[in-house]
């Protein structure tokens, strides 16, 4: 009898990030936003929920980072996918970059 | 503006007679305070991808400013959103999208208001001269951030 074997991965399985070769992965690129003394509090957190899905709690946490400390990370992406937060919360004229990983 | 009523796809508002001449001015001050373009990036100006990156964001974002005044100017000429009470003001019955849309349109006009002033950092007490040279700015800024609040007030009762 045949040995049957087991795929690597199995369908429907992603591969952890972390187990994959590291040339093998896309350069980071981290979204960013920036305080700035116009934009309204509220407002900020209500883009945070608008633009990621974040609960109210998670988008203040990273309001009051952004408030608080200057700046907060908000994600790590690839260049696409960083680059349409960007747009997104440039939209509501936040100051968002995205910034490649150090 | 007053929060009539709010369900998970709507808000509905009632203006007075002034509440909705002051939102039409506001909003038809918007192209005297056309926004800065942002940078997409601090750290990494050098980079190829991110200069091509900067001028597709500088097109998306005006692109975007078009739409958006054009979808607020048909929400607000649209009698079936934005309608006359008797025996006066108007009901303005906002979407989801609708929402977003003026709230996005009014921040804009507020932020690009502030950059006009001189982007004064009013948390460190600077404050605007009051002349006849910013007073249509300072009367736009503080106007859009009114209606602004109103809005965001009606938003974040939608989910607690």
């Amino acid at each position: 009898m045949p040995e049957i074997l087991e795929p690597p991965v199995r369908p429907g399985v992603v591969p952890i990030l972390e187990d994959q070769p590291k040339r093998t992965r896309e350069p980071g690129y981290l979204v960013i936003c920036w305080n700035d003394p116009v934009n309204l509090m509220p407002y900020v957190t209500h883009v945070f929920q608008a633009v990621f899905g974040w609960d109210r709690p998670r988008a203040e946490k990273h309001m009051k980072e952004v408030h608080e400390n200057g700046k907060s990370v908000l994600a790590k992406e690839g260049f696409e996918k960083a680059e349409f937060y960007v747009h997104e919360l440039q939209k509501y004229s936040l100051q968002a970059t995205m910034e490649p990983e150090a | 503006m007053k929060l009539l009523s709010r369900d998970p796809d709507r808000l509905v508002f009632r203006l007075t007679k002034r509440d909705h001449e002051a939102l039409l001015t506001v909003l038809r001050l918007g192209p005297l305070f056309p926004r800065q373009g942002k940078p997409i990036s601090r750290d990494a100006a050098g980079l190829e991808k991110l200069r091509a990156a900067q001028e597709d964001l500088d097109a998306a974002l005006a692109e975007h400013r078009r739409s958006r005044v054009a979808e607020v100017e048909a929400l607000i000429a649209d009698p079936a959103r934005c309608a006359p009470l008797k025996p006066s003001g108007w009901k303005l019955t906002l979407s989801t999208a609708g929402s977003e849309a003026l709230l996005q349109l009014l921040n804009e006009i507020r932020v690009g208001a502030w950059e006009k002033l001189g982007a004064p950092d009013f948390g460190a007490n600077e404050r605007p001269k009051i002349d006849e040279e910013n007073l249509l700015g300072l009367w736009a800024f503080q106007l859009s951030e009114v209606f602004q609040g109103v809005l965001l007030d009606a938003l974040v009762g939608e989910d607690g």
